[in-house]
């Protein structure tokens, strides 16, 4: 809704907080007397009664539709500053008031924007599941716009390294959108088919579902969307997506730190070219892991998808000397060579013939060569490197393989499916037993000394430490030994280790922006870290490609940064209790006989009814998962932003009143001085005590805030003069493309140009978009057109609002009349939205319905004429009759509101003997002596005139006085009479939900009946009916009603039967000349219903706008069109 | 045979809520019937329903609010009373009294709204087009 323009500028404000009809009728007395005003809920609307009350049984339903055209009025009025999603932060009394520090958590779809056309709510992936994110407001509500449930960020999305949104891409598979969900991730990572297969998944780790079965089984999703991309076609990766620069960048080492490096470069526009010393790029993943785990076709696949992004990639090309890539004209080097070199145990004995380190093996076989690897196999180690040492030798046709590790299972580090998987295929595994010598024979290995191990003390990884236990050495014979301890950086190998700093094992020294100890020159991955996970690596290369960035153009880019956990507000969904409990499905994988005799891939993925099962367990932890295709068809609009932030405001306030009292409990201001309440909701018994108790409320305020008060007189509206030759223009608003087919709406503006007399005829995407009413406003001036025909939502031109009425008819009212200036009388509005909306309309009923809206609406623009508006001016003189304690309270506080206060304490009226016992003991208390002037005594003859200009006759003393008011209270019981004017044909019957309580049928006197004090105290109830004074007078003047009918003088018969019905008491019958009474219209009085017009058996009475002429018009126009 | 022409008045207010309601929903009207909107069915005299079946509507139904929701207060009665003295007329002039009916609704009905425009439509086609049909032609417009 409205936001202060500056989150820092303090706000000067009367402080209402809650929602619920208390806090509507506050607004409305506080904003309709010229305070202005700052309106605080949590709700997302303003009509969430406070507490979860359910609405008053004595109404019926629509008791919520009757406040809509009022809550409309309110939250639209320039005074008020409503906010929805927003508490107060803090508060502090201060000399000058309150000073309250009011925080609004992220509204996604703008209130001012959204048309509520409903696409984004089409589009979403989770709008069938059972949160959906996007949502209307309540029919009753005076908005069609929708708003976003989104929380703090999923866990799953906040432990990724790389921050895949894997919500999003979750989401979207659960709803089978495939190529959507490939989208998502490849935003942030441009390997899913390897991540897929060999990723560790934090994701899992952290998801929440498995407090409740089992985590979702995130990396089998992207495995299985990689591959059936990969069934189809090439995988395509996103290519350069900004303007082409001119910079080149130089990458030195192709594996997952390089290519990812590459890959976002790439995207920024750099020239990225990646040296790879290999024959073949993919480091690590080539070389490390094998083709069992992680098949060559899919890692070629996706190093060729980076290519035919427009990566450069040389292999066989190792860098020596980074001088010379400088030299060559690159701008910036990023370092990616990895951790190659295999460790040492560092005993005797290892370099016997036969021995080999596993990544040197893993290496060898996996560039074609074959490892000379038989007989008894011993590998010494516990992580991946070992594993897949293990399962290799099986297959290269070992007699057995043993595994010899120095701790626990519980402390292996390889991934737990693996160590299951190489047991299947039948390798051993020892543990507690470490070697200390290999024992050789002719310089071939024929075993090892082994010595058994046992726990010790915790060490710095967590894990305890093995101790070697004294006396249990023992012999293990072996043909082969596999050393598989880990890895380190060998820059030395390539030379360039003598132009960097480097640490202690190998691994080149970066600061914390990545940057080596060269300008210009980068890190990243194992080469930095020695071995880390995959992805770890992927994140760092990006890492610094991102410094890489900032340093080419001194501007960090957008994909620099994570998401982290302080975006968004609010908790994770919480686990229904009568969610079931369901488990993850287990991937098909080949049998152990069968794949340990070849090097084919042995899990085979998910096929898509488990994927779309596995995805449908998700539990939505963020609810909205931010996949932003709610974006996309919101273009024009632009009503989403993903990105709001919070808003913050500082409002100081003389006073605050409180609506609804949860909203406050978190601060200290129960009993505070200057506070208000509105009052216990819910145990209020009638909505009309709530009412009275919220106007009571603004009435104190108002006494104390009425130094912030602003009014203004309205300036006149210019009448055009009507054109010579008619200029028609035809404006269709599209509704953002819901309306109508493209085609259906492209023959209506067509049909509206061939018609005579059409200038102009426009598709407008949006009416109630401020760019919408702004290329309205221009193409009327740019073809001078006198008469505009828009056929949108709007039913009509006019300044008021009908139940009807919603926010959005109303924007485009206030874009075009009062922020444009154009004039409501040259337009003509159709109301196509309900017409044209329903579904089984085909697209030719569809056009020959508009076809016969446009002829209707050309009758009517053609005999529209002009609506009058003028104003009366009132002043601020108030006259109190009855010095009680409703009055004396009305009084004092219309007083320190700045009125020009009268009372009259004891009032008899013409009739009585004497002034009434119990108003004559009532002790006349002087209350403001010098501002307020006290009459104590008088004798009330009659009232007489209107609103702004009463004379109310008066004896006081015997002397006969005249007393000047433009508006008159009646505080006494006995004075009440006086409410009914002369010659009023009995009461007439009030709309139920007017809540006029105050009001009487004349127009500008007010009274208090004494059932109102039974609902309130009667200090309350003079608070309450100050309020109502102060938002009459306030004002300072009365618009007249646009519609106030005209009476024909020669036609009028003077038979009284308008003056009858009229409730407001705005028709009068006058005398004239000579005698012969005929009907006249109070102006100021007249609402517009035409209730006189319709009971006048001569139609002597005209209407402005709804003329007789113009109804007849509609009705023969409507019944003569050909069906 | 020629459809038949229904005309439908309402006001601004709670049938008015309960059509564009039922419209947003996209609950479907019968096709050959037309809604004219006034600020309150009090404006509507007994001219301007004797001229709609004098241009050929078969029938007319006035939309209202119910008596305790008028806002302005006449609407519901001079409606009853338009009606009231219209159908007498209608007799004279030999057309069925049934042809011209009102009914009332709160502002949330839209359901009921629908299902009245359906049933009087269903009425209309049985007792058939209007016989006492004129020319439809009008003669020189007084301004």
């Amino acid at each position: 809704m409205h936001r202060s323009s500056s989150t820092s500028n303090l706000k000067k404000a009367v402080l209402l907080v809650g929602s619920g009809y208390g806090a509507l009728k506050v607004a409305q007395d506080l904003s309709q007397s010229g305070l202005p005003l700052v309106w605080v809920t949590k709700a997302i609307h303003f009509l969430e009664h406070p507490g979860g009350a359910a609405p008053f049984t004595d109404y019926p339903e629509d008791l919520d539709f009757q406040f809509r055209p009022l809550y409309l009025q309110v939250t639209r009025h320039p005074l008020v500053t409503a906010l929805t999603h927003a508490r107060i932060e803090a508060i502090k009394r201060g000399p000058d008031g309150y000073r309250a520090v009011i925080t609004q958590d992220p509204v996604y779809v703008d209130y001012d924007l959204c048309t509520g056309c409903g696409r984004c709510m089409d589009v979403c992936p989770l709008q069938d599941s059972s949160h959906p994110p996007l949502r209307r407001t309540p029919a009753y509500c005076p908005s069609r716009a929708l708003d976003l449930d989104k929380r703090k960020p999923a866990p799953c999305r906040i432990s990724c390294p790389l921050g895949v949104n894997v919500q999003a891409y979750v989401a979207l598979t659960a709803a089978s959108r495939f190529d959507e969900a490939l989208d998502v991730i490849r935003q942030d990572n441009p390997l899913p088919g390897i991540c897929g297969r060999v990723c560790h998944h934090p994701c899992e780790d952290a998801c929440l579902r498995s407090s409740l079965d089992q985590a979702v089984a995130i990396c089998s999703i992207k495995r299985f969307l990689a591959d059936r991309e990969m069934a189809e076609r090439r995988p395509r990766l996103p290519g350069t997506q900004k303007p082409g620069r001119p910079e080149r960048v130089a990458i030195v080492g192709g594996g997952p730190a390089g290519l990812t490096a590459a890959y976002f470069l790439n995207r920024e526009g750099f020239s990225v070219t990646i040296f790879e010393a290999h024959r073949e790029a993919g480091g690590i993943l080539r070389m490390g892991i094998n083709a069992f785990r992680l098949p060559r076709a899919v890692l070629n696949a996706e190093i060729q998808a980076i290519e035919d992004a427009g990566v450069e990639i040389r292999t066989g090309a190792p860098v020596r000397s980074i001088r010379d890539l400088i030299d060559q004209g690159f701008h910036a080097v990023l370092l990616c060579t990895g951790a190659h070199r295999d460790l040492r145990l560092n005993i005797p004995g290892e370099d016997a013939k036969g021995v080999y380190g596993a990544l040197e093996m893993l290496k060898k076989l996996n560039t074609g060569g074959k490892p000379n690897i038989r007989g008894n196999v011993v590998v010494i180690g516990g992580g991946n490197s070992a594993i897949d040492a293990a399962r290799s030798a099986v297959r290269l046709g070992a007699e057995s393989v043993t595994i010899c590790y120095r701790r626990k299972r519980s402390d292996m580090p390889a991934h737990g499916s693996e160590i299951r998987r190489a047991q299947e295929e039948g390798v051993k595994i020892e543990y507690l037993a470490a070697p200390v010598r290999i024992v050789s024979r002719r310089g071939r290995v024929t075993g090892l000394d082994m010595i058994r191990m046992k726990q010790g003390a915790v060490d710095e990884s967590g894990r305890r430490r093995p101790e070697p236990v004294k006396g249990s050495e023992f012999f293990r014979p072996a043909d082969t030994v596999i050393i598989g301890i880990g890895q380190q950086p060998s820059l030395s190998e390539t030379g360039l280790g003598k132009e960097l700093i480097t640490g202690q094992s190998g691994t080149i020294n970066v600061d914390v922006r990545l940057s080596a100890s060269q300008a210009g020159v980068f890190a990243a991955g194992d080469a930095v870290t020695g071995p880390d996970t995959v992805v770890g690596s992927m994140s760092q290369g990006r890492r610094a490609a991102a410094r890489a960035v900032e340093y080419l153009t001194g501007t960090s880019p957008a994909w620099g940064a994570l998401p982290d956990e302080s975006r968004g507000a609010g908790e994770h969904l919480e686990i229904f209790e009568d969610t079931p409990r369901k488990f993850r499905p287990e991937m098909s994988r080949r049998q152990a006989t069968a794949r340990s005799r070849d090097f084919k891939e042995v899990e085979l993925g998910l096929t898509a009814e488990q994927t779309v099962a596995e995805a449908s367990r998700c539990l939505h932890c963020s609810s909205c998962c931010e996949c932003r295709v709610c974006e996309t068809v919101c273009n024009d609009i632009g009503a989403i932003n993903h990105f709001k932030p919070r808003e913050l405001m500082t409002v100081s306030s003389p006073a605050v009143i409180v609506a609804g009292d949860e909203e406050i409990a978190h601060l200290d201001l129960a009993d505070k001085e200057r506070v208000y309440r509105v009052g216990d909701f819910r145990s209020a018994t009638d909505l009309v005590n709530v009412l009275i108790a919220g106007s009571a409320s603004a009435g104190q305020a108002m006494a104390d805030c009425s130094s912030l008060r602003t009014n203004s007189v309205p300036c006149q509206p210019v009448t055009i003069a009507s054109e010579e030759e008619v200029r028609f223009g035809v404006f269709t608003c599209t509704c953002n493309g819901t309306l109508a087919t493209p085609a259906a709406l492209e023959r209506i503006r067509d049909m509206a140009l061939r018609t005579p007399g059409v200038m102009h005829s426009e598709l407008i995407f949006s009416a109630c978009h401020p760019r919408g009413a702004d290329q309205i406003a221009a193409a009327v001036r740019e073809h001078r057109l006198g008469r505009v025909i828009l056929a949108s939502c709007v039913c009509c031109p006019l300044e008021f609002q009908c139940i009807s009425c919603n926010d959005q008819r109303n924007r485009a009212r206030i874009h075009l009349f009062e922020r444009h200036g154009l004039d409501r009388c040259r337009f003509e509005t159709i109301n196509i939205r309900d017409h044209l909306g329903s579904p089984d309309l085909s697209e030719e009923m569809l056009v020959e319905r508009m076809r016969n809206f446009l002829r209707e609406a050309f009758i009517r623009a053609r005999v529209m004429g002009p609506l009058r508006q003028s104003t009366t001016k009132i002043g601020n003189r108030i006259l109190i009759l009855g010095g009680s304690e409703v009055g004396l309270s009305c009084a004092l506080n219309l007083n320190m509101q700045g009125f020009k206060v009268r009372l009259v304490h004891r009032c008899s009226l013409k009739g009585d003997q004497k002034v009434p016992a119990e108003v004559r003991k009532r002790p006349v208390s002087r209350i403001a002596e010098d501002s307020i002037t006290h009459v104590e005594e008088a004798l009330i003859e009659g009232i007489k005139g209107h609103l702004g200009d009463f004379t109310v006759t008066v004896r006081e003393d015997g002397v006969r006085k005249n007393f000047h008011a433009d508006i008159v209270c009646l505080a006494d019981m006995n004075v009440l009479p006086l409410a009914i004017p002369e010659g009023m044909f009995g009461l007439k019957k009030f709309y139920r939900y007017n809540f006029k309580f105050f009001h009487s049928p004349q127009i500008g006197v007010y009274r208090v009946m004494p059932r109102t004090l039974k609902r309130v105290t009667a200090f309350q109830a003079g608070a309450a009916l100050a309020a109502h004074v102060a938002t009459t007078a306030a004002e300072a003047f009365l618009k007249d009603h646009e519609l106030s009918p005209k009476v024909d003088r020669k036609r009028c018969r003077g038979c009284g039967r308008c003056v009858e019905i009229c409730p407001f008491d705005a028709v009068k019958l006058v005398a004239n000349e000579r005698g012969f009474y005929t009907a006249e219209v109070l102006r100021y009085n007249c609402v517009g219903c035409g209730g006189c017009v319709g009971r006048c058996p001569v139609t002597a009475m005209d209407m402005p706008y709804f003329t007789n002429r113009l109804l007849e018009e509609i009705v023969v126009g409507a019944l003569a069109r050909k069906l | 045979m020629e459809p038949l022409r229904i005309l439908g008045i309402c006001c601004n207010w709670s049938p008015f809520a309960c059509y564009n309601a039922a419209g947003m929903t996209g609950m479907s009207m019968p096709a050959n019937f037309h809604l004219i909107r006034v600020m309150c069915i009090g404006r509507i005299n007994q001219a301007l329903i004797l001229r709609a079946f004098e241009f050929g509507a078969d029938g007319v139904i006035l939309l209202e609010c119910t008596d305790e929701d008028c806002r302005y207060g006449p609407g519901p009665e001079v409606g009853h009373e338009n009606v009231h003295r219209v159908r007498r007329i209608l007799h004279l002039l030999g057309i069925r009294q049934e042809r011209l009916v009102e009914r009332t609704f709160g502002a949330h009905e839209k359901e009921k709204l629908v299902q009245t425009l359906w049933n009087f439509t269903k009425e209309m086609e049985k007792l058939g087009p209007l016989m006492a049909k004129n020319g439809r032609k009008r003669e020189a417009v007084k301004s």
